[in-house]
């Protein structure tokens, strides 16, 4: 109501409302309270984790010393490292290709590299372990050293990560100026010269993006990595969801909130990665 | 934007891996799961098969059976909780998105940033959790027992793990950030002194009169567009 405002207090100053900041607040607090109290109670000393007992970092030292999940831990990691990568190369590429050329059947073949954003995770899942198991690729790499034992799973995640990493990057070449790689062939630059020195460069805010959201999706992923993880390969996510269902213990919040600060530190290095080139341009 | 056809050699480099892994890790095992639709179990020698299928002759059984009572049922609340649970998410990022845009100018990214962050901790550990705060010897259920304590009520704790108010409450408090950031950039981009001419003319000189009146419909378009993606996004 107008005649409820406070002097010096605008009729579209919404942020200083008291039901808005009090709504706003309350929402906060529900987004959060999960999460900050998985943290503290990775620190308790209660075995059921239901009461606070005290401080403690032996839930630290049983998760360190719980092989399987250490196991689990890094192979989520090592997956998700090796499918950025991948991902980020295929998906910068077909990005460059979208932005750069005129082909014919263009509109299917952008609608075709947005499907495995829009299709259920579930139907890939399937779709994957059934394609897996008949040509004989999920029993070719049982008993297998260990890095190559993941890559049943490392191929399905490149598989829904790489449209997503294409998006981002093709979203941030629109702003590219095309003069600029025409200047650079004029003064002589070969069309790998240009891709490296011209392209790479002004792409390197939304590679450096899309890496992170490959990163993240990567390791987030449950349904598709339960489909297609062999008998003897588990991922953190999957870890999680077996011990879950036999019960909720300490141990769990201690290794979910190792996961939280390496997704946190990732999240922040990147950015700060990002920053002096956007400070640079001004 | 140039003719493929005037540098073929680039042209192919780039769009052979994404087309190669595309077709043979997606399109294929689709393909595969399409055709399989049809078959069924294998008969040999009497008995049903549980590793070998049959694809021919191609039946519509399967089909037929999808249409059965138990699996309609179970699509139709698959349809109704993220149908319900998209309509919470617009519900509860509107005030965010909202509040994020009249925010002091220095505070935006930090709010931002507080509304991205859960989207990188890993979706399992969020869901885990909510355990913690729903189940009956939770915080909720701790909390209100000690409410109900000091009034001197006996408290029944809760049940409210496990059910249906669980399910959406979880996929409310898992895809909210996704419907903050497109609300937030819509309203954003909107222009400010379009909501001047109507408080000037409004009969009601009344922030919620111009709300409703000029901010929803311009904003429409925006949650429309999302609440159908975060709404593929629950289903999946």
């Amino acid at each position: 109501m107008a005649a409820t405002l406070k002097p010096g207090q605008g009729p579209l100053d919404y942020g200083n409302r008291w039901w808005l900041k009090l709504l706003f607040g309350f929402i906060f607090f529900m987004l959060y309270v999960p999460i900050v109290t998985l943290v503290a109670f990775s620190f308790n000393s209660d075995k059921r984790g239901i009461v606070w007992r005290g401080f403690t970092i032996d839930n630290y030292a049983k998760a360190w010393k719980n092989d399987a999940l250490i196991e689990a831990l890094t192979n989520s990691i090592v997956i998700a490292i090796i499918a950025t990568i991948i991902a980020t190369v295929i998906g910068a590429m077909v990005a460059i290709m979208l932005w750069r050329f005129r082909f014919p059947f263009k509109g299917a073949y952008e609608g075709f590299m947005a499907l495995p954003i829009v299709i259920p995770e579930i139907c890939m899942g399937v779709a994957l372990l059934l394609f897996f198991n008949e040509s004989g690729m999920m029993s070719a790499v049982v008993n297998t050293p260990w890095p190559i034992n993941l890559s049943n799973i490392i191929i399905a995640h490149v598989a829904f990560c790489f449209p997503f990493v294409a998006v981002v990057v093709r979203s941030r070449l629109v702003g590219f100026n095309r003069q600029l790689e025409e200047a650079s062939k004029d003064l002589g630059a070969s069309e790998w010269q240009t891709f490296w020195k011209v392209l790479v460069p002004f792409m390197m805010p939304g590679l450096v993006a899309g890496a992170l959201l490959a990163f993240t999706l990567s390791l987030d992923d449950f349904v598709i990595t339960f489909f297609t993880s062999g008998p003897e390969t588990v991922t953190f996510p999957v870890k999680v969801y077996s011990l879950v269902r036999r019960g909720v213990s300490p141990e769990i919040n201690a290794a979910s909130t190792v996961l939280i600060v390496i997704t946190i530190v990732a999240t922040v290095l990147a950015m700060k990665l990002q920053a002096p080139e956007k400070s640079g341009k001004g | 934007m140039e003719n493929w056809k005037d540098s073929r050699s680039v042209f192919w480099t780039l769009a052979t891996p994404g087309t190669l892994w595309m077709f043979l890790f997606f399109l294929i095992p689709l393909g595969f799961l399409f055709v399989m639709s049809f078959g069924g179990k294998a008969v040999i020698d009497g008995q049903v098969s549980i590793t070998e299928y049959d694809f021919f002759p191609p039946g519509l059984e399967n089909y037929i059976r999808s249409f059965e009572f138990t699996y309609l049922r179970i699509m139709w609340k698959s349809i109704w909780v993220s149908a319900l649970a998209t309509a919470l998410c617009l519900v509860t990022a509107y005030p965010i998105a909202f509040g994020i845009c009249f925010a002091p100018a220095k505070w935006k990214p930090l709010l931002l940033l507080l509304v991205i962050l859960p989207f990188w901790i890993n979706l399992l550990i969020r869901t885990y959790a909510l355990i913690a705060v729903f189940r009956t010897q939770g915080y909720v259920n701790l909390t209100l027992g000690w409410l109900f304590g000091l009034v001197g009520i006996e408290f029944e704790p809760l049940v409210m793990l496990n059910n249906n108010f669980a399910v959406i409450f979880g996929l409310v408090y898992v895809f909210m950030p996704f419907m903050v950031l497109p609300l937030y950039a819509t309203i954003e981009r909107l222009d400010r002194s379009s909501s001047k001419p109507a408080l000037i003319s409004a009969p009601r000189n009344s922030p919620r009169f111009l709300k409703s009146r000029c901010r929803l419909p311009c904003q429409a378009s925006s949650p429309v567009s999302f609440s159908s993606s975060s709404h593929a996004l629950v289903r999946s």
